[in-house]
Order: structure tokens, then sequence, then C-alpha cells
């Protein structure tokens, strides 16, 4: 076909669409125009002008078919159908707006809900980082354990010297980075501001390729050993923003804060959030300025940018070579077996396309599984239309006979039916769009916790308005199955006079009965969810966190050296456990679930025993916390440097290392990596502590007396019960800092909080699930309302000849109910089946209950069968109003 | 008189080319023109006639425009493109096959 051809056929095509009406009043006008020569023939012909036009007529041999012939010949006819289709639909549903509005605004929160929860996932794990050319990105994990010593932050996989033996032997990336994530205050004085923040290396945003909005990013040479004395900073889009009010005089200003007073050189573009996902970063420094380089701390992740055409695989196999070398150089001064384990450490090379994000690891599955329930959702709201719409097809079954019966095509009549289901889904999906963009926005804050703000771009995309559609495409397709079936079938009985009252009723049936199988999957996985929650909630966290604060003050190391800040300390002390009102105050290294950790090694009897959480905790911090004494005593004045070292154990420390008889026994600490470390004898032994985990079971804990421990930390943490409300507690604290050093950041923990925050996932999870098997429930019983009202109303007349011969009320109630019993029992059965093995799926997911948690099942399905009783019992009284006179004469 | 023929399916689009390859006509002059010169033979019903005519002109075979008559009234006149001069060639070919392999089958003695 020469391209002047398609041009030209494309043209006319168009031409008949846009212009239907003028072509089809050429089409008059041609055919019209044969007509009247014809009648002219035959009236010279001698023809009266009356038959000369009748055979004029005949011969044509129909306008209105001819016309229609001439449009299919124009080969336009299924664009104008579609036209027509689209008209027709949004016609039918402007006459039933009761019927449009529920249509639209359950698919909209059907679709809605889904696009929402794809919003987040899509954010979370498959929209790749907005920097250029993002798939050369990968990140490097290290394999093996051989990790000793400290850990911080979400992502750490190397030590600054791994990282920086990494980055000069290698030859297989363009370059490669590091970025250690930290919190960096705001607020130098009185209550601590939190953002995040991270540490880069100098060639971070080289690698990644983004530019500066204002001045310019961190460079190579701003990190350089030695720049602790003047550091440099870049601060997000969003810090500039909401911080500096977006002036452009930021560039050379100081940072406020209490430790590291960096100079702003650069702010980044809007779009860029950081490499990690799920958070948005603040304020980016040089790693020089973390004074952070010891062999045995753990830290950094490293980021590369594959050279052009190389593959992970090459990558990997590459550093894999390497490591040997690597580890020699950098290992800490470990001891003979961790010396071991360290130097047999592998590397992986992972895809970082999307960015680096542990939030995927705990969020991922659970979205996936909400994405899974959203889409039952949205199912069970779809089969209610398309009930609703086969009712409809049934009521205009006359309609489509004659349609058939004259000659329209089942196709046609097919794409009608279809073409109103997709206008349905069509108007819904445009509405879910602004559900979901107020859904997704409103899940983040709901995992986020003041000091853990998580950030998810949710921004609309490609890979969205795709979903959204695949999604509505998918969803007419079941809307319009049903009537569609039906209509079609119409073909098959041309002249439906006669057809059953009950017509399309069996389909109906099984559609609800369908609709109570997923609705039972869903209830039962709501309620496995909702008891994980419950059961998390009642564990036995060992402490009595009511109305306990944790507040923590941070100290200078420079403006607070050591010994000064040892005296700093018990001046402070002294003035928070004398704060009227308090009950019981202590001093502690963490709290439960208080983000640090400790786990060293320990020896009893030169026997290395493995590791332990462990924690250093003031006098009284037990009771404080409401933890009872099991046997001993606890930490006194009298246990400070120089005394004899002490440790207080847990229960299942004594169980396991000593069989319970702990006091006066001693266990030895190894120092990281190595060295003798010191001996502590036993005396007291504490009730079990969960230590940072709610699922963790009889974890070992040990603690040591704060005061005797050789190191001082820069933060001072207390635990305090009072008498007042926490603000009150906390407002107290305030004034006390305040009076010591008004110079002083504090950050007021909750314990209660705290230890709750512990179950953000589960409580999402259960929110969600209840609320989707919630609305499940309610689409279903509204669906199963409609039928049995519609098979009510549709047996009118046996039920009237019943009763006229005897049939008692409670026996025509009796009847309906059996009736829609059978229609719950199949949905029962098959949805058991399914809940079962959906159940297996989330079985991680689950504390305190088994996936197959018999008595859940069975209040899943209890709620069910009474739910749906109760929706048949109203139209099943209904029938007992039938009068049968009246029913009779109807017949 | 014996019964017009019927059609064979496709040769239609083929007169109607041949017609207007002749000069351009409007469709009551075609069906006119079409019973003279086959001698009423070939009998099209002005009904198909039209059909065709459109289907032509959406291949880009034949392309049409609103003149005056001869009797002065306005009628839409075919006339035949560049690519539907080449399409009456094709055809006109594939219509001399057929012609002869069916009249030399029909020709074979019988025995």
């Amino acid at each position: 076909m020469t391209l002047d051809r398609l041009v030209h056929i494309v043209r006319l095509r168009l031409r008949s669409l846009f212009a239907g009406a003028s072509a089809d009043r050429e089409l008059d006008e041609e055919l019209r125009y044969h007509v009247e020569r014809l009648v002219d023939e035959h009236i010279a012909r001698g023809v009266s002008p009356h038959e000369a036009r009748m055979l004029a007529l005949r011969a044509i041999g129909g306008v209105e078919q001819r016309k229609e012939e001439m449009r299919d010949a124009r080969g336009v006819s299924l664009l104008e159908h579609v036209v027509q289709d689209v008209r027709l639909a949004l016609r039918q549903l402007r006459k039933q707006p009761a019927f449009a509005a529920t249509a639209i605004l359950s698919l909209a929160l059907g679709i809605g809900a889904n696009t929402a929860i794809f919003q987040l996932l899509n954010a979370l794990s498959l929209r790749p980082l907005p920097v250029p050319a993002p798939h050369e990105l990968v990140e490097l994990r290290l394999t093996g354990e051989g990790r000793d010593g400290s850990h911080n932050g979400r992502n750490r996989q190397v030590s600054l010297p791994q990282y920086q033996a990494f980055a000069e032997r290698q030859d297989v990336f363009a370059s490669l980075f590091a970025f250690g994530d930290t919190r960096y205050n705001l607020s130098p004085t009185g209550e601590v501001r939190h953002v995040d923040g991270v540490w880069v290396s100098g060639n971070a945003f080289e690698t990644l390729g983004v530019r500066p909005l204002l001045g310019r990013l961190i460079a190579p040479q701003d990190d350089q050993p030695g720049c602790q004395a003047a550091p440099v900073a870049v601060i997000s889009y969003a810090l500039w923003q909401g911080e500096f009010g977006g002036r452009s005089d930021i560039i050379g200003r100081k940072l406020p804060s209490t430790g590291i007073g960096a100079t702003i050189i650069g702010v980044t573009p809007r779009e860029f959030f950081g490499i990690e996902v799920g958070r948005q970063f603040a304020v980016a420094l040089p790693i020089c300025a973390s004074g952070l380089g010891r062999r045995d701390h753990w830290w950094l992740a490293a980021v590369g940018r594959l050279k052009p055409g190389a593959t992970t695989g090459q990558a990997q196999a590459r550093l894999q070579q390497l490591m040997p070398a690597i580890q020699q150089t950098t290992m800490p001064d470990y001891r003979p077996e961790l010396a071991d384990a360290y130097l047999k450490m592998g590397v992986e090379v992972v895809d970082a396309s999307s960015g680096l994000s542990p939030l995927r690891r705990s969020y991922q599955r659970p979205l996936w599984i909400l994405l899974a329930i959203s889409a039952l959702v949205l199912l069970i709201a779809a089969i209610n239309l398309a009930n609703l719409l086969l009712a409809r097809a049934i009521a205009r079954r006359d309609e489509f006979a004659v349609r058939l019966a004259l000659g329209g095509s089942p196709v046609r009549v097919l794409q009608q039916v279809l073409t109103e289901s997709l206008v349905i889904a069509a108007l819904g999906s445009v509405a879910a769009m602004g559900v979901a963009m107020a859904a997704a926005r409103s899940i983040p804050p709901l995992i986020s916790t003041p000091v853990d703000r998580i950030h998810l771009d949710v921004s609309p995309d490609w890979r969205l308005f795709g979903f959204t559609a695949a999604a509505a495409i998918v969803t007419a397709l079941i809307v319009g199955s049903g009537p569609a079936l039906r209509a079609t079938r119409a073909s098959l009985r041309v002249g439906t006079r006669g057809a059953s009252a009950n017509d399309g009723l069996g389909l109906r049936r099984a559609l609800v009965a369908m609709q109570i199988a997923v609705t039972l999957v869903l209830l039962f996985g709501g309620l496995l969810f909702v008891r994980t929650f419950q059961n998390l909630s009642a564990v036995d966290v060992g402490v009595h966190g009511r109305g306990v604060v944790a507040p923590v003050v941070f100290f200078n190391a420079r403006i607070y050296p050591e010994e000064r800040r040892r005296q700093a300390y018990r001046a402070l002390d002294e003035r928070i456990f004398n704060l009227a009102g308090v009950h019981s105050a202590a001093a502690a290294y963490t709290t439960p679930m208080g983000g640090s950790s400790w786990d060293p090694d320990i020896e009893t009897d030169r026997q290395l025993k493995g590791s332990s959480n462990a924690n250093r905790v003031g006098p009284r911090y037990f009771e404080t916390l409401g933890t009872p004494f099991v046997a001993g005593r606890d930490f006194t004045d009298a246990d400070r440097p120089g005394s004899p070292l002490v440790a207080i154990v847990n229960r299942s420390f004594a169980a396991r290392f000593f069989d319970g008889d702990a006091i006066g026994r001693r266990f030895r600490i190894l120092a990281d990596g190595g060295g003798p470390g010191r001996e502590y004898a036993i005396v007291g032994v504490v009730a079990d502590q969960k230590y940072q985990d709610l699922r963790e079971a009889n974890s070992l804990i040990f603690f040591t007396a704060l005061a005797q421990h050789p190191s001082l930390e820069t933060t001072r943490r207390y635990v305090i019960r009072s008498a007042g409300t926490s603000r009150d507690t906390i407002a107290a604290v305030g004034a006390a800092v305040t009076a010591f050093d008004p110079g002083l950041a504090v950050r007021y923990d909750v314990l209660d909080t705290q230890i709750r925050d512990g179950m953000l996932q589960e409580r999402l999870m259960a929110r969600l699930s209840a609320l989707f098997s919630g609305v499940a429930l309610v689409l279903a019983v509204v669906g199963l309302y409609g039928v049995v009202s519609y098979s009510v109303a549709s047996r009118r007349g046996e039920i009237g000849v019943r009763m006229a011969l005897g049939a008692t009320r409670s026996r025509v109630v009796r009847m309906i109910l059996a009736d829609t019993s059978r229609m719950v029992c199949a949905g029962i059965v098959a949805g058991s089946l399914v809940a079962l093995l959906a159940g297996r799926a989330v079985g991680a997911m689950l504390f305190g209950l088994q996936p197959n948690d018999p008595a859940t099942l069975s209040i899943a399905i209890g709620a069910l069968v009474l739910t749906a009783l109760l929706a048949a019992l109203w139209p099943a009284q209904r029938a007992t109003g039938i009068d049968s006179v009246a029913a009779l004469r109807e017949q | 008189m014996s019964r017009p023929v019927d059609l064979v399916q496709g040769t239609l689009d083929l007169l109607i080319l041949k017609m207007l390859a002749l000069e351009p006509l409007h469709g009551f002059a075609i069906s006119q023109r079409l019973k003279q010169m086959s001698g009423d033979v070939l009998q099209v019903s002005d009904g198909s006639l039209y059909p065709a005519l459109h289907k032509l002109e959406q291949q880009g075979w034949i392309e049409a425009e609103w003149k005056a008559t001869e009797n002065n009234r306005r009628a839409k006149f075919y006339a035949l493109t560049r690519s539907g001069k080449k399409q009456l060639a094709r055809e006109t070919e594939s219509w001399a096959r057929l012609a002869g392999a069916i009249s030399s089958v029909v020709a074979l003695p019988e025995v």
C-alpha cells in the first residue's frame, strides 16, 4: 500500500467518523438522486408517479439497509458503534442516577483501594531512583558472619576502611561511593528536632549524577581527613523550603547544631530524596566529618555505578576475587575465631536501581498481601455490579431478543453490553485516582514514628496509570460478563415471552455464592491479622511502661569532655531524681525497644558461651520499670568504679548459663573483637524482659552497673515514673535540664509509645485488613439481599399459590431462608478451602496463632452466616406479606 | 429471455473500474451503462451498486466529486484514481486467466 493511499484512506475514515452526520447526508443525497432518476424513467414510460416511486424504492431494496451497508463499506462502523454505545451507556446511566452513583462509587472505592496500595508498592519497590541511568546502580552486600563490633544505621554493610579498600582496588565500577544514615539535630538547645541525615563519600553525588539546585554538592575535595574542623553540608529541597523559606542567600550559612557547625554549600533538586527509599534525607555531610573510621564499626553502605556494559555477575565475580586481600588489609584486631570468620566473608552485588530500602524488607510482603486483599474486595464489588447489570439485562431481554430476531448481530449486542460496563469502570477509575491519592498519602504517617518518619514518593507515574487502567478493564470484563452471557443467550430463544420468571437467577445465585466465598476468605484473613495484633499487644514486655518517660539528654563532647561530663551526669541525676512528683527514676544506656543495642560475647569458666543482649543501668532501674527481682539485690550507689564489678541477669540468662542458680556466679564480657574483657559477679536475677522485639521469646539479657562501665556515653538517658502525666514529667524534666545548662538538647521518649511502635506493621495490617473485610462483608450482604429480594419478587405467584393452599407464614420464611442457605453454604465450603490455603501464605506474619486457626475460621463463618441470614430475613418476611389473591390475579 | 446472470463474486468491482476507466460517472449512470453494455445480461441490483462504490472509494481506487449532471442536478461522480488504474490492470489480468481457464475446461470434448 503506497503512502498517499494510506493517507487517503485514513483521511476518509476520520472524515466519516468525525463528520458522521454530513457523510450520512451525502449518502442520502446520492441515493435520492438515484431514486429520482429511476422515478423519472418510469414516468417517462407512462407509469403513474406513485407507482414509479414504489418501483424505484423496491429496486434500491430498502434505503436504510443500503445506508447501513454503505456505512459498513466506509469501514468505520466499529469506531462509530463504540461512540454510539458510549453515548447510549451514558444516557442509560443518566436515566438511573441511583444505580450510576452506586456503581461508580463502589468501583471508585474498590479500584481506589487497589490503586492506593499499588502506589505504595510502586514507590517502595518498583520506581527507579530519580537519577540518570539508575539501572547501572548496584549495592555491595557482604555475606557470612564475621562482623563483630559496633553496628549503626539501617543500611550498614561495610566499615569505612573496607569501603576505602573496595573503592581503591575495584575496576568494575565507574565509581563506588558510600553512605551511612544518621539523625541530625536541628535544634541546638531545648527539645531536639531530629531530621534524617546522611554521611556521604565525596564522590556520592557525582556518581549518582545529581545536579545541585543551588550552590554546589559535596565533592571529593570536601571529604578529606581533617575536615571535621570546618565541614560542609548539602541540604535537601524540603529542608531548604521548610527551614529556610527557600531563600537563596542560604549558601555559606551555618547549619544549627550542637556538634558539627557545618557550612551549607548547596541544595539538591526537589525530586531527589536520597538513596534510601522510605526516607527523605534533610542534611548530607561528608564522611570525614563523622570521625567514624574504626575497622570494627559497621555503618556504611557501598553503592557503585557499573561501567557501561558491565553486568552485576561480572562485578560480583571480580569483587569476590579481590575480597581476600580486602579483608586481610581491613581486619580489626580480632581474636583467632573471629578473624577466621572475617577472612571468609564473601561479597554479593545486587541491583540498586530503585534505591536501598530496609523498609522494603518489612513492608513489601504486607503490601502485596494488602493488594491481594483489596483485589478481592474489588472482585466482590464487581460481582455486585454484574448482578445489578444482569438484572437489567434480564429486564431488557425482550429488547435483545427483538434486536437479534431483526438480524442484529450477537457481537453487536455483546459489544453494547460490554461498552456499558467499560463506561462504568472508566468513570469509576477516574474517581478512583482521587481516592487513591488521598489514601496513599495517609498510609506513610501510619507507619511513621516521631523519630522514624517514613517518606514515600507517591506521585503518579505511568506504572500507576497502567495499573489503574488494567484494573478498570478487568473490572469491566467481570461486571459485563454476566449480562453479556445473558444477552447473547437471548439469541437462542427468540421470542422470550414464555421464558420463566426465574430467568438468570441461577447465574445470579452462583455469583452470590462466589461473593460469600471471597468474603469468607477476607474475613478470615482480617481476623488473623487483628488477632495477631491483639496477641502482640498482650505480650508481656516485662516492664510496666505506663506513665514512664525516658528522656535522653545530648552532651557535646567538645564542651563536655569526659571528666566534666561525668560530673555533669552526677549533678543532672541529682536534679532529675529529686523532681517533685517523681516516684522512681534511674539512668540507663537503653530501654526495652529503645532502639540501641549491645550484644557482647560472654565467657564462663573460660569457655565462650556466645552472645547475650546487654544493658547498663543505674540503681532503681528495675523498680522504675516495674520489673520484679527473682533473687538477689539491685545495684546501689556503692557499685561504683573501683568497687567489685557486679551484674544482674534475667531469668532466661540464669537458666541458660547457670541452671537457674546464678547469684554469686561469675561471667566475663569479651571486649569487642578480642582482649581479655572484664569479669562480673552476678548479684541479682530479674524477671524476663523483651529487648528489641515483641516477638522474641526468652531473650537473654544481662545488666551491668552504669557507673562501672569503662567508657562514658555522650548521651544520658533516664527512665522516670512519676505521679503526674507524661506531659507534666516532660515539662518538669525540660525545666530541670534548662536550669542546669540551657545549651543542652533533650529528646523525650515515652516507654509505652516506644513499645507500641514495635507493632506498627501489625497495626497497619490489622486496621487495613479489618477495614477491607468489613467493606467486603457489607458488599456481599448487599449482593445477597438483592438476589433474595429479586427471587422473592419473581416467585410472587408461586408463593401466592402456596399460601392460598395453606402454607403458613413461617413455612414461607423457612423456604426462602433454605434457599439462601444453599447459596451461603456453597460459598462457605468453597471459601473455607481457599481461606485455609491463603492462610498459609501469611503464616510468617502471624503471631500467637496458626494460619489454620480453627477458632478464627469458626468466628469468620459464624459472623458471615449470621449477617447473611439477617440480610435474607427481611425479603423473606416481605414474602409473607404477599396477598395471595392479588398475586394469583397477576398470573 | 433467459434469467440475468448472477455476477461472479468480485466481478462487479472489475466492471465498475472498467466503466470508470472510460469516463467519470455517477451511480445511476453506472447502473444504466452496465445494463446497456452487457445487453441486459448482467443485472446489478441498484441497491448493491452503492456499497460496492463506497468500498472501492475506501480502498482508494476511485474518488468521488459532486458535480452538475447533464440535466443540471447535483450528483456524485466517481473517477478512477492512479492506483485504481493499476488495480484495474491487475483485475483484468486475473479475470482473463480465470475466464481462459474456465473456457478451456468447458471446451473439453465430451466423450
